[in-house]
């Protein structure tokens, strides 16, 4: 078993690089679809294998709140560059999780925060966990795809 | 147990070839890539400082990064690789507004089109390099 060295203080970048070389990437069959926009489609995140080799293996990824803080200084009027770019690196990585704790991360990074805050709120709900086969194997009317409507029975 | 020795230097002298300053290598080095299949359900193939693609409609997507970039200015490039499924005849990359805002520090937008016509279409593979500085 690989064990991943001690990480806090070190570079993420220098940290996903030992990732790289030392972890076999995870494909997981999750995706995580949601709707964000009344007039858009429902879009698809698609998890990263790497990243999710990242996620299970534990001790790499920092915390979610870092990526929020950053977002938070980003959204400023004035930002120009990050500043607290260190949050990323110094923060105690994340020990490892369940393939099913790193979605639940993955939606909290990268998902908008109105959608997964409120995902059940509503007429019907916004974001659905399902499985990659669970999803139209092809791509007709991909622009006009939505959460149905019988996941709100 | 892997070591993580630290070597600093300024300048690389190779014995015939000359010097290059190691800023060259910090700076011009890519910050990340992702190859992606566009076509039916998206899959990543490989990747470096990518967590997730999100997949946003017909010939858009939207990678995002494990290690956010320093600012919004940063440079990105990519191709596309299309078997002839679509039967389009090929694509290009371009990059879109979504919300306001085309590059954030931790996503880029991104849609793929035609090289006749300009719609967008899905590629049998996406691949995409960023440049620039991290946070």
């Amino acid at each position: 078993m690989t064990v991943t060295p001690e990480f806090q203080g070190t570079h993420l970048w220098d940290r996903l690089c030992w990732a790289k070389e030392n972890l076999d990437g995870v494909q997981s069959e999750y995706r995580v679809v949601y709707e964000d926009k009344v007039d858009e489609c429902a879009k698809v995140m698609v998890p990263d294998p790497n990243w999710m080799a990242c996620a299970l293996q534990g001790g790499i990824l920092p915390p979610v709140w870092v990526y929020w803080e950053l977002a938070k200084d980003e959204a400023q009027p004035d930002f120009k560059k990050h500043t607290r770019g260190y949050l990323l690196h110094d923060t105690e990585p994340v020990g490892p999780m369940t393939e099913e704790e790193a979605i639940e991360y993955l939606i909290q990074k990268d998902v908008p925060q109105s959608v997964w805050q409120s995902w059940d709120e509503g007429n019907r709900p916004k974001m659905v966990i399902c499985r990659k086969e669970q999803l139209p194997a092809t791509r007709e009317w991909r622009n006009a795809w939505r959460i149905s409507d019988e996941l709100a029975a | 147990m892997p070591s993580f020795g630290t070597l600093k230097a300024d300048t690389l002298t190779h014995s015939t070839a000359g010097s290059l300053a190691t800023n060259f290598v910090v700076h011009g080095s890519a910050k990340g890539f992702v190859s992606f299949k566009g076509t039916s359900t998206v899959t990543v193939h490989d990747s470096q400082n990518v967590s997730s693609v999100t997949d946003i409609d017909t010939g858009r997507y939207r990678p995002n990064f494990t290690n956010s970039m320093s600012n919004d200015t940063y440079s990105p490039a990519g191709g596309c690789f299309d078997s002839g499924e679509t039967g389009s005849g090929g694509h290009f990359i371009s990059l879109y507004t979504d919300g306001g805002s085309t590059m954030a520090t931790g996503s880029l937008s991104v849609s793929t089109r035609e090289h006749v016509g300009g719609g967008r279409n899905d590629p049998t593979q996406v691949n995409i390099t960023i440049n620039g500085d991290l946070a």
